[in-house]
């Protein structure tokens, strides 16, 4: 049948080769053969009903065995349990950015890491590729494997991570990282990525001992496939076909994540999100507003046609119940404030979305946006004069995360690599 | 659960090989509902028991047992949250609960945590680390990697399943589930063959099996099961508004099985649970994509605790429900119809196609941008 190797690997389709091709050219899946009376089934592929209910009972034997009941919160995959209480994770090794990710980025799940170019994904995900390899608690005392879909690896700014970083500058020789243990590959376009992230990486893992995979972008590959609709198919049928595709590679990179007990890290890219109306000119950037607070005024939403405009206002905790802020909560252009990262405070006007839309944003168990806001320089500007860029304002916003609540953590970009600004502060710089 | 009579023991002789036929006198039955627990399980949110409770019964509402309730919304709105919560209740009241994983497996942090509020909440002590295991081991864990293992589990279950002693069965991440081996395809395309056609309505035939083996399942054994099944996106062209967000399952089979919907949504300063169909009757209209049904506040701490926002009596303020003013200009053209084997035609996800047009064309917004930002 269509899927039956890959529900059950280990089937013996021995005794059932007589039939197996009939049901896969009536397009029977698995779930069908559970789902229809064998009768039908065996109408539908002109197949003996006593063969569909012989591989019926055979398939269902192994589903029970297989759908056995599981320690709690133990990975699947040969990685050593760790006390309880603590979750497997790989560091960024700051401090601070690990107690915002409840210990750092989790075994067995797919952690995005999202933001402009320049934002700062790279160096986080540079100091992942060395922290794996550090013995527990920071890492998994393994190596790590980096595949690029544009650039390289950059090898030079690894070496300098390595080199200054505070915290692997102490490391004595033999618990230090190594350039050795970080291995790269590059895909070069989409069909590569799908043969290559289910057949080639799993020999990989298991070949060098992977921990961590870092696939460095995911969205890369998709670009040039998005095609508007040619003749054969229309601009809806190419979307809901990449949506698919999506999906499919959030489920290749979790089974990997948990066959295999590695952590899965991608890098995503946004796109600049353009409201359905123009804010009114009090909420653009000007620059008298810049040093001045802004004060907060309604959301602009979806255009509401009535005369009953929605007025966001603030709870006052106890005293009045929260209401919402808008008439159309579940629409996409006000939730998806919640869950790309952009959108949630309403200071803000420079809104990004990270690519491949709500079909992967489903697939990913944890998404970290790295925010970056301009700082200009505070002093009087003529007319017309483009305000001087002093300065980035940086933030590590985890936006959801199943093992760990959201946050928001400045941080800044240095020789060593990346740390938080609470934590430069405390060491008194 | 119902006593079996032992039919051999009968003057008449029947075949050792004839099935047994569990039957159960109407007195025994009577005696068992009067001494049975409680018919639903809390929410831990007294407003959305209250919603949930039917009307006119003196019974505490909650999730029914031996119905299903559908819990969706997006990513990171707090659906796990809130189960973990009730879950942690069940298992402190001595419970079993299974819970079964189809996306990805539950982080065991998480329901220690819960366990411990839930404990302290109820008793107003901290529980020792003896006690949490021992709640923690009530809960049966299971991780099912296709769908197909879940069909397994759940239409063709095995005797011992589910452990006696449940009360609650979640299922988590059903709609990764069926999107996988039954993704959505765009129903308007020509050039198929039968057997294609045959496909592209396995979808929605499959979700029907699997509701009413949800349902038997429920009502067999007594216990409330609870799935979740993530979002979607739907475009609204018809009443002018932008896309909404709307459950990752449809279908009328489905929609009509399940007892219970609920919606968990984000908002700035907290979250809201939305109801949308309760005691088997749907509170909004077929075609209101983006309605909420009836609305209960509340909030997840930064321990992971679940706290009601607002009024702390029961009733749901209906000051916090506007309903969405849809154009009335625009005639009601095609209705999305929801035939058994069939969706929307438009099944575009996050409206790219529309919206993409628009950016391209929309040169007139940036020249307004500019010509602010040169007068201020």
């Amino acid at each position: 049948m269509t899927n039956l190797l890959t529900v059950l690997p280990d089937f013996d389709t021995q005794p059932y080769t007589h039939i197996l091709p009939s049901l896969e050219k009536a397009l029977i899946s698995t779930a069908d053969l559970l789902t229809l009376d064998a009768l039908d089934v065996a109408k539908r592929a002109q197949v003996p009903p006593s063969e569909v209910k012989k591989l019926a009972s055979a398939v269902l034997n192994g589903l029970h065995a297989s759908t056995t009941l599981r320690e709690l919160g133990l990975p699947t995959g040969n990685v050593p349990a760790t006390e309880p209480g603590q979750y497997e994770a790989i560091s960024t090794l700051d401090d601070v950015l690990d107690t915002a990710l409840g210990g750092g980025v989790a075994i067995g799940k797919v952690t995005e890491f999202v933001g402009e170019s320049a934002a700062g994904k790279t160096q986080f995900l540079l100091t992942l590729l060395l922290s794996a390899q550090l013995n527990p608690p920071h890492g998994v005392g393994k190596a790590a494997l980096y595949i690029s879909t544009e650039a390289p690896l950059q090898t030079t700014r690894l070496a300098q991570i390595l080199d200054q970083h505070p915290k692997l500058a102490v490391l004595p020789p033999d618990e230090r990282p190594t350039m050795a243990r970080v291995q790269s590959a590059h895909i070069h376009d989409l069909e590569a990525q799908d043969h290559i992230l289910r057949f080639q990486v799993p020999v990989m893992l298991q070949r060098h001992d992977v921990g961590l995979l870092v696939i460095d972008s995911i969205a890369a590959n998709y670009r040039p496939e998005f095609d508007k609709g040619n003749a054969k198919r229309s601009a809806a049928e190419s979307f809901v076909k990449r949506g698919n595709q999506v999906t499919d590679l959030g489920t290749l990179l979790r089974e990997t994540a948990e066959k295999y007990g590695i952590a899965v890290v991608v890098a995503n890219q946004v796109a600049d999100r353009f409201a359905a109306f123009e804010p009114p000119p009090s909420q653009l950037q000007t620059s008298q507003q810049i040093q001045k607070q802004l004060s907060v005024s309604a959301p602009q939403n979806v255009p509401i046609l009535s005369s009953t405009t929605p007025q966001g206002t603030s709870p006052d905790g106890a005293v009045t119940p929260p209401s919402l802020s808008t008439d159309d909560p579940l629409a996409l252009d006000h939730q998806h404030r919640f869950f790309t990262g952009w959108g949630d405070d309403l200071q803000r006007t420079n809104l990004k979305t990270p690519s491949l839309g709500l079909a992967w944003t489903n697939q990913l168990a944890a998404r970290v946006a790295l925010v970056k806001v301009p700082i200009y320089e505070a002093k009087q500007y003529m007319a017309g004069e483009e305000p001087n860029i002093a300065g980035w304002k940086r933030t590590f916003k985890v936006v959801f995360s199943e093992w760990c609540p959201s946050s928001c953590s400045e941080f800044e970009i240095s020789s060593g690599g990346v740390r938080s600004i609470a934590e430069q502060h405390e060491n008194g710089l | 659960m119902a006593t079996v009579i032992d039919i051999t023991s009968s003057p008449q002789k029947l075949p050792p090989s004839s099935h047994r036929l569990p039957t159960v006198s109407a007195s025994d039955a009577l005696q068992e509902l009067q001494t049975a627990g409680p018919e639903t399980i809390a929410t831990t949110l007294p407003a959305l028991d209250t919603l949930l409770a039917g009307v006119g019964t003196n019974s505490i509402g909650g999730l029914g047992r031996g119905k299903t309730t559908e819990i969706w919304g997006p990513v990171g709105a707090g659906k796990t949250a809130l189960l973990l919560q009730i879950a942690a209740r069940e298992l402190c009241r001595g419970s079993t609960v299974v819970w079964i994983d189809g996306s990805s497996p539950l982080v065991a942090t998480r329901l220690d945590s819960a366990i411990e509020q839930r404990t302290s909440a109820m008793s107003g002590i901290a529980a020792t680390q003896g006690e949490i295991v021992r709640y923690r081991n009530n809960l049966k864990h299971y991780r099912v990697p296709t769908l197909s293992h879940l069909l397994a589990m759940v239409l063709h279950s095995q005797p011992d399943f589910p452990p006696s002693g449940t009360t609650m069965v979640v299922i988590r991440g059903l709609n990764t589930l069926i999107d996988i081996d039954y993704p959505r395809i765009l129903f308007a395309s020509a050039g198929k063959s039968p057997q294609q056609k045959w496909q592209a309505g396995r979808r929605y035939a499959v979700l029907g099996s699997l509701i009413a083996g949800l349902n038997k399942l429920a009502v067999l054994n007594n216990v409330a099961i609870v799935a979740t099944t993530g979002c979607a996106s739907r475009t609204r062209s018809d009443s002018g508004l932008g896309s909404a967000l709307v459950p990752g399952i449809s279908g009328a089979e489905w929609d009509g099985g399940v007892w219970n919907r609920l919606v968990i949504f984000r908002d700035f300063h907290c979250r809201f649970v939305g109801v949308q169909k309760s005691q088997g009757r749907s509170l909004i209209g077929r075609q209101e994509i983006g309605e909420t049904g009836k609305i209960v506040a509340f909030d997840v701490e930064h321990d992971g605790s679940v706290r009601q926002q607002g009024p702390s009596s029961s009733l749901p303020s209906e000051a916090l429900r506007k309903s969405i003013s849809r154009s009335p200009a625009k005639p009601r053209g095609r209705y999305i119809d929801e035939v058994a084997d069939s969706e929307g035609e438009d099944a575009d996800e996050y409206g790219w196609a529309e919206t993409d047009e628009d950016a391209l064309t929309a040169d007139t917004g940036v020249d307004e941008t500019t010509e602010q930002i040169a007068t201020a």
